[in-house]
């Protein structure tokens, strides 16, 4: 197979709780990250349980950077579409006439969110619709799409925790089969008491701070915020000469085809996921600078992550950030495809917060400590529930 | 060049029956849509690996089999078939279960079964998990536009190799309840028709080597104008829910086309009417009572939808040589 030349990254975006702004997320991982808070609704577990919630203050500059935005979600997509787009140098008026694609992960942000409304419904009330209307005009891919009035291919990708890195590869994969010109690709997710119980209940939410890979981990922290990427095809680059920060060199994306919560245990679909993006995009093994794990702290995720990549990429670094931004859903691989990028730039990972003693049973770690690496090619994992699996190959650019 | 993609097996399972030729019959009687029955699934799957598939998984793994079946293929396993499904709501009843579980027992004894089964890809990982499909796999949602949306996503990863064989399909489940409530929010919209719940899946694969069966030869997305404009004269147009809706849009006048309002209110009316599409030109024969003006041949058909944002998705199907 011939590796393709990838899409090109021109812009990044990024609202974590860690910071927002790439530069103020990717600082912070250096600088000391924040630890999860309580979450902002009615919790009966106390402080137990925390989630990495985004500050007040950039709660409001998201609703600054988009005022009529129906929900959190779309709030924080435009948000990072706004950073994403004047690093990439454009605007709207740029784009006119350009076949500009939006595709968006998300899990909250396209489900049936108006819990309140419908337990005002069951308690015999009649409750404003208000609610329900915004449901219908907070879908993320369609809201951005409209706004910034979008005529290539639009999508809401739902596949669970890896919806950001599929959201990314599909992007990318419509600009090198010419689908559009211009792609803005990443995830968005807002807090919610809906997941949040569930992850509970399901006891793979972790009582106190998440530590991914730790020997201790007990489960996940939940997180928000949202990432973009501006992916440009080579001809629409080379026309405006701009720079890339680097490419979308390669996508994988298989399924375990095991069960709806658990990973397989032999990571047969994060093997093919990772096999595939890596012949993609011509890159072996030995030229991967590092990988940026999943690594969410839930004892099945890291040990079959960990157990698969220590047998595939015996010797290479890996870097878990989910100790600093917790486990965004739908926005995750699009917020560690991101930081995959900058960190390729910047030829150093940050240390792993929440990561202190390595686990044996998995025979792999990510670093402890700030780390110089070297290499133009990295690697970013996603594992989901329902059993999907999606691995991104991003290599450095020129700019 | 794009490949050309064989449609190996259709199926399509609604409130009007099983198959395409009930919900065709269905839709040009004008008859009142049911609840879709899933029984038949048992013909396919042991009751046993269905036990915790509800309504929603059901109605997508039995459009999915129906469409294995006719092409000859056992209902799995299938390690090299990737998953494309597109859904307007997601698993609907679920969910709100899911919420009474929360509001009945409180946060702290939620149902973890119920939040498991109400994410938005719950039906793609059923069938990924029964069927033993190991490629990759993909849950579009965005109301009405979700199938056109992963249509293109689709075509792309067949054009690109990423899977021997994939299974598209669409589903939504009828909600009096959710259907209510959006009435309500869109006040003094008119009438969405019925709500008649279903899906609709295709067997695809990019083999060229078996000419009888249906081939979508293209599949594109851009200004709606700008796809007509590329279609061959005459071609008949089967119009998705988006295109229905959209004012000012221009269809070529020499096109006879089927605008369906009887697929109703339900964001799967788009794949069960791409369908329904697949099913004509497999048969060769237009229904006369679906089309205005009334054509006849079927050898060639488009399908045509849009998104809000104002793109289009075209798909031609062309009957095999």
């Amino acid at each position: 197979m011939t590796p393709s030349p990838g899409a090109a990254v021109t812009g990044l975006g990024l609202v974590s709780a860690a910071g927002h702004g790439l530069e103020a997320t990717f600082s912070a991982l250096f600088a000391g990250p924040p630890r999860p808070v309580s979450p902002r609704f009615a919790s009966p577990h106390g402080a137990a349980y925390p989630v990495f919630a985004l500050p007040l203050q950039s709660l409001a500059r998201c609703r600054e950077a988009a005022p009529d935005a129906p929900s959190p979600t779309t709030a924080y997509l435009c948000a990072a579409a706004r950073e994403a787009l004047a690093d990439a140098g454009l605007n709207p008026a740029t784009l006119a006439g350009v076949r500009v694609g939006v595709c968006v992960g998300t899990t909250v942000g396209a489900a049936l969110n108006f819990f309140d409304h419908y337990a005002a419904l069951r308690r015999g009330e009649k409750p404003s619709p208000g609610p329900v209307a915004a449901y219908l005009a907070a879908n993320p891919a369609l809201y951005l799409a409209r706004r910034l009035g979008a005529a290539g291919p639009c999508q809401s990708v739902v596949n669970a925790c890896s919806s950001g890195s599929d959201a990314v590869g599909l992007a990318a994969s419509w600009i090198t089969q010419g689908l559009c010109d211009v792609a803005l690709a990443g995830g968005a997710d807002e807090l919610s008491p809906i997941p949040y119980h569930g992850f509970i209940r399901l006891m793979i939410t972790d009582p106190g701070p998440c530590r991914p890979f730790d020997r201790g981990r007990k489960g996940l922290n939940l997180g928000e915020g949202a990432a973009l990427l501006v992916l440009e095809s080579e001809a629409f680059r080379a026309a405006r000469r701009a720079g890339a920060r680097g490419f979308v060199a390669g996508y994988g994306a298989a399924a375990d085809a095991h069960h709806l919560t658990a990973p397989a245990p032999d990571g047969r679909g994060l093997r093919a996921a990772i096999g595939q993006a890596l012949t993609r995009a011509g890159t072996s093994p030995g030229e991967l600078a590092f990988v940026n794990l999943h690594g969410t702290g839930t004892p099945d995720n890291d040990r079959v992550e960990g157990r698969v990549v220590a047998a595939l990429l015996p010797g290479v670094a890996l870097s878990a950030t989910k100790g600093a931004t917790g486990h965004s859903l739908g926005a995750a691989g699009a917020m560690e495809a991101a930081l995959t990028v900058r960190c390729l730039e910047a030829g150093r990972l940050p240390p792993s917060p929440g990561f202190a003693e390595p686990d044996p049973e998995i025979g792999a770690a990510p670093v402890g400590r700030e780390t110089e690496v070297r290499g133009r090619a990295a690697l970013s994992l996603s594992l989901a529930f329902g059993g999907g699996n999606a691995a991104l190959v991003l290599t450095r650019g020129e700019r | 060049m794009s490949r050309g993609v064989a449609i190996r097996g259709l199926g399509l399972v609604s409130g009007h029956g099983l198959g395409a030729t009930a919900l065709a019959q269905g839709l040009a009687g004008n008859a009142r849509p049911g609840t879709a029955d899933t029984a038949p699934l048992s013909g396919y799957l042991p009751p046993a690996r269905l036990r915790r598939a509800d309504h929603f998984c059901r109605l997508a793994l039995l459009a999915a089999c129906q469409a294995l079946a006719a092409a000859g293929l056992p209902p799995g396993p299938l390690p090299d078939t990737g998953l494309v499904l597109a859904t307007g709501y997601g698993p609907v009843a679920t969910t709100f279960s899911y919420l009474d579980s929360i509001l009945d027992a409180g946060p702290g004894l939620c149902s973890p079964t119920a939040f498991s089964l109400s994410v938005h890809n719950a039906a793609t990982s059923t069938l990924s998990i029964l069927l033993g499909a190991r490629g990759p796999a993909l849950t579009v949602s965005q109301f009405a536009s979700s199938t056109a949306s992963a249509l293109a996503s689709a075509w792309t990863w067949l054009q690109e190799g990423r899977c021997g064989r994939l299974l598209f399909g669409a589903v939504d489940e009828g909600s009096e309840l959710l259907e209510g409530l959006i009435d309500q929010a869109a006040g003094d919209a008119p009438d969405r028709g019925p709500a008649l719940e279903g899906a609709a899946c295709l067997l695809l694969d990019t083999d060229e080597s078996d000419a009888a069966c249906p081939r979508l030869t293209r599949v594109a997305v851009d200004r709606p104008e700008a796809l007509l404009s590329t279609l061959p004269a005459g071609t008949p147009l089967v119009l998705g829910p988006g295109a229905l809706a959209a004012e000012g849009l221009t269809l070529p006048e020499s096109s006879p086309r089927a605008a369906l309002p009887g697929l109703g209110r339900l964001p799967v009316a788009a794949g069960l009417g791409l369908g329904l599409a697949v099913h004509l030109v497999h048969s060769g024969r237009l229904l006369p009572e679906l089309f205005t003006p009334a054509g006849d041949s079927a050898r060639r058909l488009a399908w045509l939808d849009l998104a809000p944002a104002g793109s289009a998705t075209l798909a031609l199907i062309e009957a095999g040589p």
